[in-house]
């Protein structure tokens, strides 16, 4: 079975610029998953198109299968001249893994890859490539369970300079911090997070250089199947049963409805547990052979607000831990799963949309929705079955 | 020993079931009756537009915050 790849990126902006002169590319695929990094020549809005066109023609070009001396070319005639500097420059590091679990990295001036396998950081194997009179390394490797990849601009070894630190901290001590929050098996998200604030600090809230990382994490699958809405057939309840009973990993059920579809068609009972009930979120429910039952809409809507907190920084990893059904659905999702297989019903399915339908149909449509895009910017995958 | 379901669907958590719930529970404190009503919850019971569907005997009431006592009431008069 393919490995997963928990990815996960962080940024923040030089000290008075709107933009960031950073950038991440991801591109998950049936066939891999590639993330380039990108860090722009200067800073603002230049720095910022310089890295976009870069990350997004090496994402793209790749996508297609195309050499990577053919990406190297287009960048070169690509990329506008800086017009301080005279030349065309955009530092990057792009990472490729395929399904069979092969491999691919390249890195041209950014700080070298932390590579932390089995508890330690490891050399990698790289070749010099020379290209117009640069050195651009390249790293073909099998990458293992656990395996984590940690890049980043040169803003992170930077952080510090002039301030707290003279000459800001190196990249020993990043990959360091790297290596102890591995320790931790904490999540992709959590390490970028956490070392991106960390530089954040060194700088003493005032970054002198756009600071990005990326982390990829190398896991195992973890599946989890949510059904949620009914379908408009009430014929087909016990397709719902059935597509149940043959779930991967652990079931979820969101929606009163739905949840009373599925107690009636295993022969169950709905037990609601009120001690999870608040003024926000109704309370979750127990349903023999489900792990999770939950209200729907207004969970939802919760859990979306958690998880935004969560990204934006507002609140830590205690949104994941509250006692209520939004906090339970949020981290079921982000923190056990990799896989999301989303059972839909009929009844909210966009191609059955008329301008008859009752509201609160609508309403569940446009929350599960943004649901599902809040699991795709957690990198999830996230497959939809409709009944 | 009497059953009294609440709704706490989405749209009833809407009008106030928490609240409801809590009423509920304080009027039996109030009244001991611990041991003769059970409080439990239910996902929709189909009656959505009415306030808090609230159901004992196979009959459903709609409930409030203000009417709560009234009809708590009028649940236990027909024991």
């Amino acid at each position: 079975m393919p490995l997963f790849m928990d990815i996960a990126s962080d940024s923040v902006n030089k000290v008075h610029e709107e933009l960031c002169g950073d950038n991440v590319e991801v591109r998950i695929n049936d066939e891999s998953v590639i993330v380039v990094l990108a860090d722009g020549m200067g800073s603002g809005v230049k720095a910022n198109i310089l890295a976009t066109l870069t990350s997004t023609i090496a994402a793209t070009m790749l996508e297609e299968k195309m050499g990577i001396m053919d990406v190297l070319e287009t960048l070169e005639a690509t990329l506008p001249k800086c017009s301080v500097r005279h030349m065309a420059y955009s530092t990057f590091t792009i990472v490729q893994v395929f399904r069979n679990r092969k491999a691919y990295i390249l890195e041209f001036d950014n700080p070298p890859l932390v590579f932390v396998r089995d508890g330690e950081i490891i050399e990698l194997e790289r070749k010099e490539i020379e290209f117009q009179g640069k050195s651009v390394y390249e790293t073909t490797m099998e990458i293992e369970k656990g395996d984590i990849m940690a890049f980043f601009s040169d803003g992170v070894i930077h952080a510090g300079i002039g301030n707290f630190l003279n000459f800001g901290w190196q990249w020993e001590e990043a990959s360091d911090y790297i290596l102890a929050r591995s320790y931790e098996k904490k999540k992709a998200k959590e390490i970028s997070k956490a070392l991106v604030d960390t530089c954040y600090n060194l700088y003493g809230e005032e970054p002198g250089d756009d600071t990005t990382v990326a982390v990829i994490k190398v896991e195992e699958r973890k599946y989890v199947t949510m059904f949620s809405g009914p379908p408009l057939d009430q014929e087909k309840d016990a397709e719902i049963k059935r597509l149940l009973e043959r779930a991967r990993g652990k079931k979820i059920v969101c929606g009163g409805t739905a949840a009373n579809i599925v107690a009636r068609e295993f022969g169950e009972e709905v037990k609601v547990d009120f001690s999870t009930m608040s003024d926000r979120v109704p309370p979750i429910a127990t349903i023999k052979g489900i792990d999770l039952v939950t209200e729907g809409v207004l969970t939802m809507q919760e859990t979306i607000r958690l998880c935004d907190d969560y990204i934006n920084n507002r609140c830590g990893r205690e949104v994941f831990q509250l006692k209520n059904g939004a906090s339970m659905l949020a981290n079921m999702l982000i923190n056990e799963a990799t896989t999301i297989d989303l059972i839909m019903g009929n009844s909210i399915n966009p191609a059955h949309q008329n301008p008859d339908f009752p509201d609160e149909l609508t309403t569940k449509w446009r929350v599960t929705q943004k649901l599902i895009d809040m699991l795709r910017y957690f990198n999830k995958e996230v497959n939809i079955i409709y009944v | 020993m009497k059953t009294i379901r609440v709704c706490v669907g989405s749209s009833c958590h809407v009008n106030g079931s928490y609240k409801v719930v809590k009423a509920l529970n304080q009027l039996i404190d109030q009244q001991e009756l611990e041991d003769e009503v059970e409080l439990v919850g239910s996902f929709c019971m189909g009656k959505c537009t009415e306030g808090v569907a609230v159901e004992c005997d196979d009959i459903i009431y709609a409930v409030s915050v203000e009417n709560a006592e009234e009809i708590f009431g009028k649940i236990m008069e027909g024991k």
